[in-house]
């Protein structure tokens, strides 16, 4: 298998996994979040569908019943209790403040209308209760009309229980606002619950309270009216304090929404049932309430069996998507492990293949210069021996292949220096880069005589880098520099100066230059921009320079005008500045 | 002045330099008796008189190459000096290699001078001037001090 196939076939098999596995979870749970999102919108659209009754309720009541005395519109049926003025007035109220309850509404001035109108609510409903329980008389029950029908002792006022329901109710929508959004849900559930207990009364047929009854006498639209509210108060901000628990996406809010209905219409409906039977004459009192709790206890353990069904159900297909999840993650894992033994692999082989090619390189050409010389050093033995003892052909003939041997000779010898920069370097130590410079200009003493080149060096840093290398790297360039001089004694300028984290070097030169279009080939290995007629050379000492830079990390390149002069500049990366940071021992400058 | 030539025994295994430096000792005025044998193996049995180099004279210096077949010039090297008849000989190594390594090892089994082949014809004639003038008229050789106390009596 090819490293094509191979990767394509292993992106196939991700692919594969992707495709087959994922996305079925992945559109479950985004299924599920959108019917989530659709729920929400419902809650929502209750809330406000709340607020508008409550608040047509109030209206009506209001004025329907009060202003043109509808008595229908007060009692709903004939000797019902009435809603008071104050009441319907409070329901109003409610309403509107409900709806500027959404979390779409929460401007300042939405905020402070809705505080506004239940902080009247409040007040009302405070003033109720005092006069309820302190039994004083504020004159506000008959402020908006006069109770002239009322069965009461007080003519107009609220009873107990509206007033404690409309105080907890302002309060809510006062306070009901993040983190505190729980104290009004449970206020609201206080006034659901006071509410129900009126609604199911009148349900169950009660005409008149009486005992521990009459404190919680309401007006049937009344208690409606507060059912209503509380539910669209607890729906309105669906994702917030209790709620959460109940709207929530986890089997936990799954088995609440089912329950929680359930929990509220089976009892009042159980409890209604057994109540008519009883009233119809087949049992008397003691058996309908046995016969109550039997059922809601049958009802309520069939429920539950239900939802631990549904949860079971729900619990072994989530372990299904986990272990299908687990498995994927496993094969996902291998074909991991099994790519990095490959690339592993892969490395180590093209690491052997480098370091045998390399290895060829050098023995080649090692092995070449065996030979050779023997090629040499007989045409150069028979050129001493025998020159002008044949004819003058003969003498070319020989004087071309000594010349022809001699240049293979430095051919090898500048390829062998080119495969040694890799195979052959040394680690990176602190060097000395003016003893590197010195060290060049040791060994090219005799061009240096013989063209009378001056040479101005320094200062210059110690980095790390390899020292021979550097050496190399330097007499190359300078020797260039000599090399390819005008008439003119060349003079050649070596410098050193940082720049960010890198240290740039220059050699630059007065010599010939060359076409500055030509600047990529020259470092390429075998490219010459002269003749062999003209300067000697084999096109590798630049290549040789170029592969010593990149391996100190660094970068070299040209700038020149030809018959003016070049400058060769490379850089070495301040690796000793950043290894310890102490640059007062860097920056020590050495002078050549 | 030496009475009778100097035997050299050469080391090498490439006829051209065998040439070579049989060339360059004849254009000098020592009177130098070049021995050669093409391995290591026949070197160890010439300085040794064995078989078919019973009659083998006394080498004087041994000029050994490195890159040798059957025994490698550092392992006649090695067997020169284990030898208590052979170790005063001197060694002279005369190779292509000029590999540290190489130059190390051998100064280690001590050879008395390491010698890379220079390219080029002018170059080696220069090194086969040098080793005449040093090894063959300046040095005193351990072979040659019985020949001294001979002619004394």
């Amino acid at each position: 298998m090819s490293d094509d196939d191979y990767l394509s076939s292993t992106f196939t098999a991700l692919g594969g996994h992707v495709t087959n596995r994922l996305p079925v979870f992945l559109v479950e749970s985004s299924l599920t979040s959108e019917s989530h999102k659709n729920l929400f919108l419902v809650l929502r659209f209750i809330a406000r569908l709340a607020s508008g009754v409550v608040t047509a309720f109030g209206m009506l009541v209001l004025l329907g019943g009060w202003a043109m005395d509808i008595e229908r519109l007060r009692v709903v049926f004939p000797g019902f209790p009435s809603m008071v003025p104050n009441t319907a007035l409070c329901f109003i109220l409610c309403g509107l403040a409900l709806r500027l309850c959404g979390d779409d509404l929460r401007r300042g001035w939405a905020v402070r209308i809705r505080v506004a109108l239940a902080g009247i609510v409040v007040v009302i409903g405070f003033l109720s209760l005092v006069e309820n329980v302190l039994l004083w008389d504020f004159h506000i029950d008959q402020l908006l009309f006069l109770d002239t029908a009322s069965m009461g002792y007080s003519p107009g006022r609220m009873s107990v229980i509206a007033a404690i329901n409309f105080l907890l109710a302002g309060s809510a929508l006062i306070a009901g606002e993040g983190r505190r959004i729980w104290i009004g849900q449970i206020f609201v559930l206080i006034i659901f619950v006071l509410g129900l207990l009126n609604a199911v009364s009148y349900a169950y047929g009660v005409r008149a309270f009486a005992g521990l009854a009459t404190y919680t006498v309401l007006a049937l639209h009344t208690s409606v009216s507060f059912l209503v509210f509380s539910v669209g108060y607890l729906f309105v901000r669906p994702t917030q304090g209790v709620l959460v628990a109940v709207t929530s996406d986890s089997p936990g809010g799954i088995m609440a929404r089912r329950l929680v209905p359930a929990a509220v219409l089976v009892p009042v409906i159980l409890g209604g049932a057994w109540l008519k039977g009883q009233e119809l004459g087949w049992y008397e009192g003691a058996f309908a309430f046995s016969g109550f709790v039997l059922s809601s206890l049958v009802i309520f353990n069939g429920l539950i069996w239900w939802n631990a069904r549904l949860l079971y159900d729900l619990e072994g297909s989530r372990r299904e998507v986990e272990r299908a999840l687990r498995e994927s993650e496993e094969r996902l894992r291998k074909i991991n492990e099994e790519l990095e033994t490959r690339v592993a692999e892969r490395t180590a082989a093209l690491q052997r293949s480098n370091q045998e090619l390399e290895q060829f390189a050098y023995v080649a050409s090692h092995d070449l210069q065996e030979p050779l010389r023997m090629v040499a050093n007989y045409t150069q033995l028979l050129a001493k021996r025998y020159q002008g003892k044949l004819d003058a052909k003969a003498d070319t003939f020989i004087e071309y292949a000594v010349d022809g041997a001699t240049r293979m000779q430095t051919l090898i010898k500048d390829l062998l220096s080119l495969s040694r920069v890799g195979s052959r370097g040394a680690e990176f130590a602190p060097t000395d880069v003016g003893k590197a410079v010195r060290q060049a200009l040791d060994n090219l003493q005799m061009s240096i005589a013989e063209s009378h080149a001056r040479i101005d060096c320094g200062p210059f840093p110690t980095l790390m880098a390899d020292g021979a290398q550097l050496v190399q790297l330097f007499q190359n360039l300078i020797g260039n520099a000599i090399k390819y001089r005008t008439d003119r004694p060349p003079a050649v300028r070596v410098t050193a100066s940082l720049n960010g984290g890198d240290w740039v070097f220059e050699v630059a030169d007065n010599g010939i230059g060359f076409d500055p279009k030509q600047t990529d080939r020259i470092f390429m290995i075998f490219q010459r921009l002269h003749t062999r007629q003209e300067f000697s050379g084999t096109g590798i000492g630049l290549a040789v320079c170029k592969k010593i830079v990149e391996r100190h990390g660094g970068r070299i390149w040209a700038d020149s005008k030809p018959g003016v002069g070049s400058t060769f500049s490379f850089t070495i990366p301040d690796r000793l500045l950043t290894k310890n940071q102490n640059t007062n021992d860097v920056l020590t400058l050495s002078e050549v | 002045m030496y009475l009778r030539p100097i035997e050299t025994l050469l080391v090498e295994d490439n006829e051209g330099d065998v040439l070579l430096t049989r060339e360059a000792f004849s254009e000098g005025k020592l009177a130098i008796n070049l021995n050669v044998v093409n391995n290591g193996e026949d070197a160890l049995a010439f300085l040794r008189r064995q078989g078919a180099y019973a009659d083998a004279p006394r080498a004087d210096v041994v000029l050994l190459d490195l890159n040798l077949p059957k025994l490698s010039g550092n392992e006649v090297l090695a067997a020169i000096r284990a030898d208590p008849a052979l170790r005063v000989t001197p060694v002279v190594i005369l190779t292509s290699s000029d590999a540290h390594e190489d130059i190390l090892k051998s100064y280690g089994l001590r050879a008395n001078c390491y010698i890379t082949k220079p390219v080029g014809l002018k170059e080696f004639e220069t090194v086969v001037r040098s080793i005449e003038g040093f090894w063959f008229t300046i040095v005193r050789l351990p072979s040659r001090l019985s020949d001294f106390h001979a002619e004394l009596p």
